[in-house]
């Protein structure tokens, strides 16, 4: 044959692939598919490290022991305590910049940051009622480890983190238009779930469960993440009607800023500020405090508001000169902004509402059960139509995105209190850990499969890590802390109580389902799921 | 800090969201028989009425969920209260079907279907 | 039924499977250049039209990650190849033109 006659041929086939042979549902299976397989992984780490930084202020205090510090009074007096810290912080050399994030409801600390007029910056944390710094705490934590990898992967270099997590956000939205097209009795189906049928009915039950019923949520919370980082991922409308981003970051959130004068001038007391602000927010708490140039005649004071009680994440700030205190710029936010700013309010969760926040959290589970049935399934499938060796890496990668996510989660925790704090680095020792581990339950996965079994990935030994390590890490925090979980709660360290009555509840879930994949394997073992390898024919089957 | 009565419209939130689906998973085919007890098909009217009342209680949800929480909070709390009813009730159905019957045939009879 | 490229004829015949990614990295490409020339032009569109210019960049902001999706959808399931390409092609290019023309980028 030749090869131009080859070439056509070809070209022929992959206009008329199996994507378009069959028609819409077809089609759209094709595409919710591939979506799956190429960035379920990546959606996964999402979905997964999202649920854990539904509670990431609760984790902080668990993996930073010197911050279970017991909540600051209400009224903690800003004019002594904040200008201490950043003193403490900028240790005589002039700063650009400073903010300090003042405590609230789930965060007994304050943060303090500071930029340097030479370059750098630098972050602590500090005693609310003192103003002391707190000691580093060596440790990243779930605010600045688990948190950022859910929405960049800690991939910063040219943004790629971003862009990753963005298309598998935008391959959410379309994998669930393409899902809902797909699924064939949505309503009939609605409360469907057989979970002792063949596994990939009993997957696709589940698959289409946790889809359905959590629809709404999973389709806001992928919106909603993404329209907060449009700046990163689509700048075109800023790009065409602005030169510089900040004039548009200014009009868009009613922010003000203003250039440095070049002449020194003491800062005003910032209480009265505060108070002020406070005034126009008729009464509702500060959130933090921000100065550009202090020491400067043009110092520019932010004080924002509390976002604890509302939705949306508007700080609705005040802007203050910082050499005389007045009232420099208070604007509220138009409409787009305004919507803006709830969206992504729906997504931070910044709020003071627990039943919302468990809620979000059992949210985020179901999502991260969605991706995995729905890659388990098509892992399955392949097993059946293209034997072992087809299948062995993707199995891997399923595994490790799966039970070894969880693996390096607990394994981090488990160092985090484990290692020495004089560790220089200490934090990222840790945060290397945690890749290493997530790497090796890779390896392990395709080391320990075992040729000829049914589901290849040795599920159960992975179970069985979690549950281990589940209860080595509040074991661990009694140890070294002595906050055993009955202390805690007597202590009042609920935050501390809260994770390891979850860390040991995952151990004795990963327990259960270590021991249920046992029995199943067993039986399934007696029947030849080879028989039935196409989902269609089973499902023929069960209808005729 | 919430008080006796923000716990008690939670609970009946609760209570609503998990109704409504009870009624709704009735008015499905496949489950009409084995939740009800009936062994007849069921009737275009009554299938109807089963969904009515299921609206019902999702909105008497929202009414649940409204006032304490204020419009941001009450449209997510009853919106995510909702959605987990809906899996509370598909588990009932898969685990522990014989908890669902009789609290189906309770609601059925209250209605009078 | 097939319902994925591997599952094409002949495991040694990857041109229909490397055609069909080549397809799709097109559809991806052209949807975002299409979703760029949307955004871009409209929020320049809705600023002649009186919205202030910070709402209108907001606006079409959010509204580009709705479009996006949804056009890489159709451009990967639709049949005929040309009229994915004229209507992505299409809105790429007048969307950056409106942008281009209109356009006024403030100092």
């Amino acid at each position: 044959m030749s090869k131009t006659v080859r070439k056509n041929n070809n070209r022929a086939a992959a206009n008329k692939t199996a994507a378009h042979e069959g028609g819409l549902r077809q089609a759209m299976t094709w595409a919710h598919t591939w979506i799956g397989v190429l960035l379920g992984g990546v959606l996964m780490v999402a979905f997964f490290m999202g649920s854990v930084a539904v509670f990431d202020r609760e984790i902080d205090r668990w993996m930073m022991p010197a911050t279970r510090i017991e909540a600051a009074p209400p009224g903690i007096d800003i004019d002594t305590v904040v200008p201490r810290a950043v003193e403490a912080l900028a240790a005589g050399k002039p700063l650009r910049e400073w903010a300090v994030t003042l405590p609230e409801a789930r965060t007994p600390v304050m943060i303090a940051r500071v930029r340097y007029a030479a370059a750098g910056g630098q972050i602590r944390l500090a005693d609310p009622r003192t103003g002391a710094l707190l000691p580093e705490v060596g440790t990243l934590g779930a605010s600045s480890f688990f948190y950022p990898l859910h929405y960049n992967l800690h991939l910063r270099v040219w943004n790629i983190g971003y862009w990753l997590v963005g298309l598998a956000a935008m391959a959410m939205l379309a994998a669930i238009v393409s899902g809902v097209i797909v699924h064939v009795r949505i309503f009939r189906d609605f409360f469907t779930f057989r979970p002792r049928k063949q596994l990939q009915r009993s997957l696709l039950d589940l698959h289409n469960l946790t889809g359905v019923l959590a629809l709404p949520f999973h389709a806001v919370i992928s919106f909603s993440g993404i329209c907060i980082v449009y700046m990163i991922l689509i700048p075109a409308g800023i790009n065409a009607l602005y030169q510089q981003p900040n004039a548009f970051y200014d009009q868009a959130l009613s922010g003000y800023s203003r250039q440095a004068a070049g002449v020194a001038a003491p800062m005003a007391p910032l209480g009265p500020m505060v108070e002020a602000a406070r005034a126009r927010w008729g009464g509702a708490a500060p959130a933090a405090i921000r100065v550009w140039n202090p020491g400067d005649a043009n110092a520019v004071v932010k004080v924002s508001r509390s976002v604890g009680d509302r939705v949306s994440l508007a700080d609705d700030a005040a802007y203050f000169d910082g050499a005389t205190g007045a009232l420099l710029h208070h604007a509220p936010l138009q409409p787009a902004a305004t919507t803006q700013r709830f969206l992504t309010g729906m997504h931070f969760i910044a709020f003071d509402h627990w039943p919302l926040r468990w809620l979000y959290f059992l949210g985020g589970l179901a999502g991260c059960v969605l991706i995995g049935t729905g890659q388990l399934y098509w892992l399955d499938k392949r097993h059946a139509r293209h034997g072992e060796r087809g299948v062995r890496l993707a199995a891997a990668v399923t595994a490790a995105m799966t039970t070894g996510l969880v693996i390096a989660t607990l394994a981090m925790m488990v160092a985090n209190r484990l290692l020495p704090m004089t560790l220089p680095s200490r934090e990222f020792i840790e945060a290397g850990l945690f890749f290493l581990v997530w790497l090796a339950t890779a390896i392990h996965a395709r080391v320990a499969m075992r040729a000829g079994s049914r589901t290849l990935v040795p599920w159960r030994q992975q179970c069985l890590a979690i549950a281990v390590l589940a209860v080595a890490a509040p074991v661990c925090n009694g140890l070294t802390t002595g906050d055993w979980l009955p202390l805690a709660l007597a202590r009042g360290q609920f935050a501390v109580a809260g994770v390891d009555i979850a860390l040991l509840l995952t151990g004795a879930l990963a327990l259960t389902t270590a021991r249920r994949v046992r029995r199943v394997a067993v039986a399934r073992a007696a029947t030849r799921a080879a028989t039935a390898p196409n989902l269609e024919e089973a499902d023929h089957a069960e209808r005729a | 800090m919430p008080n006796a009565l923000d716990h008690l419209l939670l609970i009946a939130l609760a209570l609503c969201a998990y109704g409504a689906f009870v009624l709704f998973a009735c008015a499905t085919g496949r489950h009409w028989n084995e939740l009800s007890g009936r062994g007849a098909d069921l009737p275009d009217r009554s299938r109807r009425r089963l969904r009515g009342a299921a609206w019902a209680l999702v909105g008497l949800g929202a009414a649940a969920a409204l006032p304490g929480n204020g419009a941001g909070f009450g449209v997510l709390l009853w919106a995510l209260t909702m959605m987990a009813g809906a899996m509370a009730v598909a588990f009932t159905l898969t685990w522990r079907r014989g908890w669902l019957q009789p609290i189906a045939r309770g609601m059925l009879a209250a209605l009078r279907i | 039924m097939n319902d994925s490229p591997s599952s094409l004829p002949s495991r040694g015949a990857i041109g229909p499977a490397l055609a069909m990614t080549v397809r799709a990295l097109a559809a991806l490409a052209g949807s975002y250049a299409f979703t760029w020339g949307i955004t871009a032009g409209g929020a320049v569109l809705g600023w002649r039209l009186g919205l202030p210019r910070s709402e209108a960049v907001l606006w079409f902001s959010m509204l580009a990650f709705l479009l996006f999706p949804l056009m890489s959808l159709w451009a990967l399931v639709t049949r005929r190849l040309w009229r994915v390409w004229l209507v992505l092609l299409a809105g790429a290019a007048i969307g950056a033109g409106v942008a281009q023309w209109l356009g006024e980028r403030l100092a």
